[in-house]
This record gives structure tokens, sequence and C-alpha cells, in this order.
């Protein structure tokens, strides 16, 4: 028989550790060594037995699992970890891979897909359980797109000073009077149009005007009541 | 014996009678004709001229007295009537003092009373007289004259009515009034203004107005009197001084060329009003706030607590007959399937826990969970959605403002699924220090914004009521376009408090 992984399990409800422990063991190549029922003493369980394999809960009473998945990958980098979390959004699995889990699997899951996650995390695979897989992808597939419509990383570089002048100017008011409002000199008002120019890439006011319809600051096409 | 004249001396006697014959003639007619000028005098003399005695009895010297008394002036002069036979009974005691007043001083005098006249019309006399006496201070007679002053004292009744009433008017409110000249001169005011100055009403006439505030205060309301006075439009200011506050309107009112030459200013003290808003404003907040707060502990109950003893339960059923060896199938199969429902409940609890309270504010930060909210719900509803952020990153939003504009689109797009029939929404949240802008436009079949505000109040639909009242809540402001068959605009501004970095 080939050598039994070692896991210990990290959660701070006894009966799902109970319940969890029970699946693990249905697959005779794990074997669990340790429970613990908080993150600190989750850390110095794995100071003294140095598992193989740890099953996180993402959330512990004194700390979030995520953190705990950090504060184990500085402390043993071999230790693999499986997070078994409540949340099925695309952020938290995100966010635990990127702590260095290599394993996600929700708590509602079938007890087959714990034991197949925590297979191919043994393996040294990832393991994303296929109940939220389906979600990630389809948010994969479109975030490309999508996310280049979420913001405009040239608007992001004004100044607060540059979005009030650019959104005066927009709205067209002539130099002088937005210099009046901002109590600033109008020469000042122009160095300012022309930084605002040269990080939007813009050439003329008419271009400001369309920028500033884009991105929402007004509405060009305002309707009469 | 005296001589006999001589023809010559005849001759010039006969001249000189003649002489004094023409010039007595030219005397005569001269006083005649100066009769006739002071008869035709008083005569068309809109008074009336009399002699009086001190039995009251008086002569007249034409018949005007007929078209006042009725009576002829003959009745009076025969001494058939005297003029006591006239005055109305009421006002004889005060006319006679008058008279007796005047008689001990300089013997002139005037006073007003009410005649009845033949036909049973009352009449307003004022009468002018002077008092002559004999050497033994006897009265001899009284000369003088009557006017008739009836439309007058009518007039005069009317106007005193009428100011009465605008002056009851104007001190039934509790509006401070008063009216004022270009200069600021107070040319009226009423009860509640003067006391404003511990003052009655007519100690403050003409006295100028900007004297009796502080400099400051006068220089600002003066800009708005004077812009009145330039303009001629009416002018509504509402100010708070030392947490009074004021909703001040200033009226011209022009003359009739159409001038404004003077300026009413109505101020009313609307403190309590004001108060009152604040207090409902901050209640709603509380009331927002609490719910706020209630949703997320809701939430994170059915999340952590209900969902968490859900799974718990489901590994426990899932592993108890793990220690057995043999397991009818029966029961293996009943297992799974009361697995499946559990797994069921878990993720409807998760669900409903998401919905309640948007779970990513905290680690993704607004625009992220704004994102996939309009993700979800498009997919949900199939409605296209467009998202778009600018200049959010980076950005300090007070935790109270991120939710609630989460909750504006989120309503946003509730009214718009409820009613709209869009088939595309655009939201742009967009950072323009120190404000954030959000747009909510869709191409649905738009409505008429007025109806549907006032209906929505009758009918507590709140959506877009509780829009307004979280914009509110963040001090911004709200404007919502609507056309029909073209869809609707909602335009919202508010402010956030500063940028992380310069």
């Amino acid at each position: 028989m080939a050598e039994q992984k070692s896991i210990i399990i990290i959660d701070d409800h006894p009966l799902f550790r109970e319940g969890l422990k029970t699946i693990i063991c249905r697959d005779d190549r794990f074997k669990v060594v340790g429970e613990a029922g908080s993150g600190h003493e989750g850390l110095e369980m794995v100071k003294r037995l140095k598992p193989d394999l740890a099953v996180v809960d993402i959330s512990l009473p004194d700390q979030s699992g995520i953190q705990f998945t950090r504060d184990l990958r500085e402390l043993l980098s071999k230790t693999k970890i499986l997070i078994v979390s409540m949340h099925s959004k695309i952020d938290y699995i995100a966010e635990a891979f990127q702590a260095g889990a290599t394993g996600y699997v929700v708590k509602e899951s079938a007890s087959e897909r714990l034991l197949q996650g925590l297979r191919s995390v043994a393996k040294g695979d990832y393991y994303l359980d296929s109940s939220v897989s389906h979600s990630v992808v389809e948010n994969l597939m479109k975030s490309p797109l999508k996310t280049a419509k979420i913001t405009d990383a040239d608007y992001a570089t004004l100044t607060p000073r540059e979005q009030e002048v650019m959104r005066f100017l927009a709205e067209g008011l002539p130099s002088k009077a937005v210099a009046e409002k901002l109590f600033i000199s109008p020469k000042t008002v122009e160095n300012h149009r022309a930084n605002i120019m040269n990080k939007l890439g813009l050439h003329s006011t008419i271009e400001l005007v369309r920028y500033a319809a884009k991105l929402g600051l007004i509405d060009v096409d305002l309707w009469k009541d | 014996m005296a001589k006999k004249p001589t023809y010559n001396e005849l001759v010039k006697r006969i001249k000189a009678l003649e002489k004094e014959t023409v010039n007595r003639m030219a005397a005569e007619r001269a006083f005649r004709q100066s009769e006739e000028k002071y008869r035709l005098l008083v005569k068309n003399l809109p008074s009336i001229v009399y002699k009086g005695y001190a039995d009251w009895s008086v002569e007249f010297f034409d018949s005007k007295i007929t078209r006042i008394t009725g009576y002829s002036a003959d009745k009076f002069n025969s001494k058939k009537m005297t003029w006591k036979d006239v005055v109305i009974h009421e006002d004889l005691e005060n006319a006679k003092e008058i008279f007796i007043r005047a008689l001990k001083t300089d013997r002139s005098y005037v006073r007003e009373y009410r005649i009845e006249s033949k036909r049973s019309e009352i009449r307003w006399i004022q009468e002018r007289g002077q008092i002559v006496c004999n050497t033994g201070k006897k009265i001899k007679y009284v000369s003088g004259v009557f006017f008739d002053i009836t439309d007058n004292k009518l007039a005069q009744e009317k106007l005193r009515k009428s100011e009465e009433m605008a002056r009851a008017l104007l001190n039934a409110t509790t509006d401070a009034v008063v009216l004022l000249d270009p200069d600021g001169i107070i040319l009226d005011i009423n009860d509640a203004y003067a006391k404003k100055f511990q003052k009655t009403p007519d100690e403050m006439l003409g006295l100028c107005i900007w004297y009796l505030f502080s400099h400051e205060v006068a220089g600002l309301r003066m800009v708005n009197v004077n812009k009145v006075f330039k303009t001629g439009l009416p002018v509504r200011v509402i100010h708070e001084r030392k947490g009074v506050w004021h909703d001040t309107k200033i009226y011209p009112v022009s003359n009739s060329e159409g001038e404004t030459k003077r300026v009413a200013v109505f101020a009313r003290d609307i403190t309590g009003r004001k108060l009152a808003e604040e207090h409902i404003h901050t209640l709603t907040q509380q009331l927002l706030s609490a719910r706020e707060s209630e949703r997320q502990r809701i939430a994170r109950d059915l999340h952590d607590d209900v969902a968490q003893e859900l799974s718990l339960l489901k590994i426990s059923w899932e592993t108890l007959f793990d220690n057995y060896s043999s397991i009818p199938d029966g029961i293996k199969r009943k297992t799974l399937e009361l697995s499946k429902i559990l797994q069921r409940s878990i993720s409807a609890v998760r669900d409903m826990a998401y919905d309640l309270h948007p779970p990513g504010l905290y680690q993704l930060g607004l625009v992220h969970t704004l994102y996939q909210y309009c993700e979800e719900f498009s997919e949900k509803n199939e409605i296209d959605i467009d998202f778009f952020a600018a200049g959010m990153d980076d950005l300090i939003i007070p935790s109270n403002t991120e939710i609630n504009l989460y909750r504006l689109i989120q309503e946003g797009l509730w009214n718009i699924k409820k009613h709209a029939q869009a088939a595309k929404v655009t939201i742009k949240l967009v950072a323009s220090f120190p404000n954030l802008i959000l747009r909510i436009e869709d191409d649905g079949q738009g409505f008429n914004v007025k109806e549907r505000l006032s209906a929505a109040s009758k009918e507590k639909r709140m959506g877009l009521r509780s829009m307004e009242e979280r914009v509110s809540l963040l001090n911004g402001k709200m404007k919502i376009q609507s056309r029909p068959d073209e869809g609707t605009k909602v335009f919202i501004e508010v402010p956030y408090k500063e940028k992380k970095h310069g």
C-alpha cells in the first residue's frame, strides 16, 4: 500500500469536522492526523505535525481561512491546502487561490467531490468544485471583454482638480468662468486643460465633450421635460 | 336874499349835478355788479354760505341748501325750521361742545356731523364758522359755510375699512410683512415684523430698515430687495441665521405706470418646519441604516448559521451509515435523495443571503460588486446591461454612500424590470471630484415623471420616492427624465469625501 497522506482539518464545528473526517476515511490513502477549531490552534498543529494536506474552512472564528492559508503557505510551502467554504462567489474563490490554496469545495457539495478534491490536490493539481466552476469559467470567458468596460484607465489618471476642470469645460464653460468657479487663474485653467487633453489623448474641445459624454460626466442628448 | 344865479352859474351847477348823477349811477352799477358777483360766487361755491343765530336759526343766501336737505331756503329763512331740526340727534352734543370751545377761544370752529334730509337721507356736513359777538360778548351771529362731505366721508370710510381689512389681514398672518421704498424706508409694517424689534408698527414707520440690521445682514438683504426693484420680478430666499430659518418672498408693488416703486417683503419663520424636515430626514436615515444593518444581520445569520447548520446536517447525514457494513439499497437511495434536497436548501439560503446584502462590498469594492450584480441581474431578467465606471479606483467612499449607491442601482433596475419593459440598460458610474455621478438609462416605454411621483406617494409605491430619499440622505441630487417609448434617464450626483492620493 502506498504511503498514506496525512491530513489535518481546521474547522470550528466539531460535528462538521467529524463529517469531514468520516468522508476522508472512506479513502484509505488519506489519514486524518489532527483537528483544530481555530486558525491559531491550526497553525500550532501544522508546525508540529507538518501534514501533507490541510482542509481549511474559509471562515474561522479567529481569522479568515484565507489569512490562515497565507500563514500556512509561509510556514510550510509543501502542505497543500483545500478550502471548504460556504461561499460560492468567484471573488472568494479567486482570493483563496491567490492566497495559495490549490483546491476549493463548497460545503454543500456531494461528499464524493471532497474526496476528488483531496486526490487532485494531493497529486499537485488544482481542484475546483464543479458546482462553482461552471460560473467561474463563464466569468473568465467574458471578463476580458467586460473588464475593459469597467474602468477607463486614462480618466483615472486625472487629479481631482483636473476632474473638476474637465467637467466644467465639458459643460461648455469658458476658461474664465471655470477659473472664477474654482478660484484659480484662467492661466491655471489653461494648464489643466492642456494636461487633461494630453492625458486623455484628445485634440479638440469637441473630442473632450464627446469623451465626457461617453463617461457619463455630461449628457449631450438632454431631453426637455 | 340870495342873488339869482347867472346863466353860466346854472349851467355849471347842472353840469355838476349831471356829473354827480353819472358818478352815482356808476357807483350804483359798480355796487350792483359787485353784489351780483358776490351772489354768483356764493351760488357757485360748492359750499353753502349761511348766517346763523344762537337759537340755531339760520339764513341762507341761495337755494343750494335745498339740494342737501330737501327743505327750501325759505323754510329756514322764515325761521319755520332751525338747523337743529336736521342735525342727527346723536351728533348734536359733540357739535355743541365744539361750538362752546370756539366761543371760549378764537371763536372760529370746524365741526363735522350728520344731518337727515327731508327724504330721510343721511348726509355728512362739515361746518366752518366764525362767531361774531357784540360788545357785551353776547353772540350776535355766526357766519360760515356748510360743506357736503358725504362722498368724502363714504370714501374715507371705505378706505378706512379696506385699510383696516388689509391691516387685519397683515396682522392675522404670523409672517413678518413690511412695505419698503427704494431707499429702504418703511412705508408700512405689520405687528409681527415690528415685534421683532420690540416696537409697534407706528414706531417703525418712516425708519430706514437697513439701519436696523447689522452691516452684514443688511448688505445681504439689500442685494435681494434691490434686485426686485431693478427687475420688477419677485425673489424668494430661504436663509438661516443663528438657527432661525426664514422663507422670505419679496414682491414688486408697481404703480399705475407699471414701475416698481415699492416692494413688499414677506418673511416666514420656517424654523419649525425645517426642524421637522431635519427630524424626518434623520429618522429616514436611521430607518434606512437600521434596515441596512438588519438586512446585513439577517444575511449573515442565514449564511453563517442556517446554511452552515444545514451543511453540517448534510455532511452528518451523508456519513451517518459509514460505519455500517450492510445498508439496504432503498436506504442508500433515500439518503442520496435527501442529500440533494439539503443541497438545494443550502443553495437557496445562500442566494437569499446574497440578495439581502452584497457580500462583496468589503472585499471587492463597490465597482466590482456592482458589476457582478449587474451581470447577475442581466442574466436573470434577460435585460442587456452595460455597466461602465470611470475614475472610481482608489476612492475612499464612505460605506454609507457605497451601500446606498448599490441600493440605488438595485432599486433603479427593479423599477426598470417592473415598469419599463426595456431591452437595454446603461449604467455609468463616474467620479467627478468632489462628486460621484451615477446615470441609469433604459430604452423602455418611459412614463410621465410628475404623475408617477405623485401617484407613487399615494399608492405607497416607494420605488422612485425611496431613490429620491436615499439621494437626499447622501446630500446629493437626482433628476429623472422620461419620454414615452424612448426610455428613462436617471441622473444622480452625490458627494464623496476625498481621494486617497493627492
